[in-house]
């Protein structure tokens, strides 16, 4: 890795304590991570709230947009999960709005991505693995077991399909973090990489400096799409998750 | 990779949950209920509208047919009547023609007799005429002066073979 502080393309990742604070011997200081999940929460209170104040029969465009994100999500949660995910809209929605907003500042210039860390994203897997989980025992109660033995499988059978089955529920939480950590931190890093060679290549020549340059502008706008998309996965699949434990299969 | 370094995994995810609990609990009891209401009302005026414009125009339909009838039936009065003052026009016209033939008749009467007075007029002034012929005649014819009684006499005589 390069040592040259600035030019590394992990750089952007590193975590840093802006305010030390703690309780007894925990370590709970607050760092630009922080500092960003707080930022996008208060963009995600103000949007849902400031600009939906007036309340118009007629929306404008901010109360639209509102709108519009309150119908999709509610839409998805209707459509994934049925009538019965309605007591959860709430948390979907804000698991989608929080990571939307958190990889859209990501998307600033100078700001941090919060969704690029590890923790963060296996953290809000988790609390989606655990609250389905519970969901699952609370309806079904023990009956959830036979989640893992799904309907028609042949008994001599089970001793195969219950570990995968098993297996494949466990490392949920795994994949659904993965991908969000795995996906922010690729695409910045990538852009990190190519904006690197913009000025060293430019320096020789105007062309060669062109061609990273065009490759950043694309980056950025797959990055836009990608910020969105792996929002609306991350949504998408706990709601699937939220239908099986509800459903059952 | 700096994503990596375990000292801050605590505070990070410490305040995740901050956040995240924060905003859950300010979209669930404050701004959801709020876009939800917003939008129900505006689905539930929309809705009335709705209902209005389906009864605004069961009312034109309404208004539409009443005029039908109103226009049928005023129609109907209308032949009624014309069919009423053509029959009473073809009345009056025979009774104008019965009254007319009559004064024709009455006309024709005063007609004929004035022809017939005037014709005895004629006949009477024809026999002066004849009666002076006659005596003209016989006095050429035999020289005698015959009398006005004879005249007649002879006249008489002739009319009446």
């Amino acid at each position: 890795m390069a040592t040259e502080s600035g030019h590394n393309p992990l750089e952007q990742f590193a975590v840093s304590s802006a305010v030390e604070f703690g309780i007894g011997d925990l370590d709970l200081a607050i760092t630009n991570s922080a500092i960003w999940m707080m930022a996008a929460t208060a963009l995600v209170i103000i949007f849902t709230t400031v600009f939906i104040g007036r309340r118009s029969m007629v929306p404008g465009r901010m109360q639209s947009l509102v709108e519009i994100s309150y119908e999709f999500i509610a839409n998805m949660l209707e459509d994934n999960v049925g009538d019965q995910g309605r007591p959860f809209f709430p948390f979907v929605f804000t698991l989608f709005m929080f990571i939307l907003f958190c990889n859209m500042l990501g998307m600033l210039p100078y700001s941090f991505t919060v969704t690029s860390q590890v923790v963060v994203t296996f953290g809000l897997a988790l609390v989606v693995f655990i609250g389905v989980t519970i969901v699952g025992f609370v309806k079904h109660g023990l009956g959830f077991f036979k989640f893992f033995l799904p309907h028609g499988v042949p008994g001599f059978l089970a001793p195969l399909v219950i570990p995968i089955e098993i297996l494949s529920y466990l490392i949920r939480p795994v994949s659904l973090g993965l991908r969000l950590f795995a996906n922010l931190t690729a695409g910045h890093t990538m852009l990190k990489v190519f904006a690197g060679f913009v000025a060293p290549l430019g320096a020789l020549w105007i062309l060669p400096g062109a061609i990273p340059m065009a490759a950043v502008i694309g980056l950025t706008l797959l990055e836009f799409a990608i910020a969105f998309l792996q929002a609306y996965v991350f949504a998408v699949l706990s709601c699937i998750y939220l239908h099986d434990a509800i459903h059952m299969h | 990779m700096p994503q990596l370094e375990f000292w801050h995994f605590l505070p990070q995810f410490f305040w995740l949950a901050v956040c995240f609990v924060f905003l859950y609990v300010i979209m669930a009891f404050v701004a959801l209920p709020r876009i939800g209401r917003v939008l129900t009302d505006r689905k539930h005026r929309i809705e009335q509208d709705l209902d209005g414009a389906e009864r605004a125009r069961a009312d034109a339909e309404r208004a539409r047919l009443d005029y039908e009838d109103s226009l049928e039936e005023a129609r109907d009065r209308a032949r009624s009547i014309i069919g009423a003052a053509i029959q009473q026009a073809g009345e009056e016209g025979e009774r104008r023609l019965e009254e007319l033939d009559r004064e024709i008749g009455r006309e024709l009467e005063d007609a004929q007799r004035a022809i017939d007075e005037a014709r005895t007029t004629a006949l009477a002034n024809l026999e002066g005429v004849a009666v002076e012929a006659a005596r003209l005649a016989t006095r050429r014819l035999t020289g005698a002066e015959a009398s006005d009684e004879d005249a007649l006499k002879a006249l008489a005589a002739v009319r009446e073979n």
